[in-house]
């Protein structure tokens, strides 16, 4: 699916790293590495998105329920 | 004797033996998370203020050259100031960085391909050599991320947060160099040159 970024978090503050909204704005988030690592799970983002991944793009991904929350399982 | 209404020992008055206690847990305190690398410096009208990020709510911790600077200011500092995320720290060696203030406008560079990665990104260094292969061993960028054929410099405003260390390891590319993370797009500018 499609979704665009809408904030970053590049600090401990928050376990999300960025947060993204579809076109009806259901959010969904790209969690921290341990986020994904607990849940047995590979972080879908690496270094190159680190550095460019900003607010407003649009970017297509694949998306997961768990706890009740929307979080991107791959970029 | 009595000195300030309070009995001396040694020569020294307990508000001095006090402050002198003080400063060796200091220097202590500063020893034990320096060697864990979660130690930071910054400065506040010219004096260097420094402490340990991980304990955010930390008091005044260790100051040089003097233990004048405001409390309440150096408690706000630390409140505002966390650590980075696992994904960002990890692009350092060992975990390692530093986070800068600005106190003036600074130029760091990056490369870029315009088709991987592109002129505005949060990953930079301050130098550049004529050695692409040295650069890309020593910043640790894999050929699928940047194709490094090109160079963009940007100029960093005073005021802004940066995150300086050297790049940790991309296996096969070693990295070591000096890395910095600008976590805010917005503000910089580009410099053409």
């Amino acid at each position: 699916m499609r979704l665009k970024i809408i904030d970053v978090n590049f600090t401990t503050r928050y376990d999300w790293v960025f947060k993204l909204a579809d076109e009806t704005n259901n959010i969904f988030f790209i969690m921290n590495e341990s986020y994904y690592k607990k849940r047995n799970k590979n972080s879908p983002i690496s270094k190159k998105e680190l550095d460019y991944y900003d607010r407003g793009q649009w970017i297509n991904v694949f998306t997961e329920n768990i706890d009740g929350l929307g979080i991107v399982v791959k970029v | 004797m009595y000195a300030g209404g309070r009995k001396k020992q040694g020569g020294l008055s307990s508000s001095q033996r006090s402050q002198l206690r003080d400063m060796v847990d200091a220097m202590e305190y500063r020893e034990f998370w320096q060697q864990r690398g979660a130690w930071v410096e910054t400065q506040d009208r010219g004096e260097i203020i420094a402490g340990n990020l991980q304990i955010a709510t930390s008091v005044l911790l260790f100051e040089i050259p003097s233990l004048s600077a405001s409390i309440n200011w150096i408690k706000s500092w630390f409140k505002s100031s966390v650590g980075l995320t696992d994904d960002v720290a990890k692009t350092f060696q060992y975990g390692r960085y530093k986070q800068i203030v600005t106190d003036k406008p600074i130029v760091l560079k990056r490369y870029y391909d315009n088709v991987n990665s592109f002129a505005k990104g949060r990953f930079m260094t301050n130098s550049t050599s004529s050695f692409k292969f040295y650069d890309r061993m020593g910043l640790a960028v894999k050929p699928t991320w940047n194709g490094m054929t090109k160079i963009a410099t940007w100029e960093i405003p005073a005021g802004t947060t940066i995150y300086k260390g050297r790049a940790a390891m991309q296996f096969p590319w070693l990295g070591g160099k000096t890395q910095y993370f600008v976590p805010e797009l917005e503000t910089i500018k580009r410099i053409m040159r």
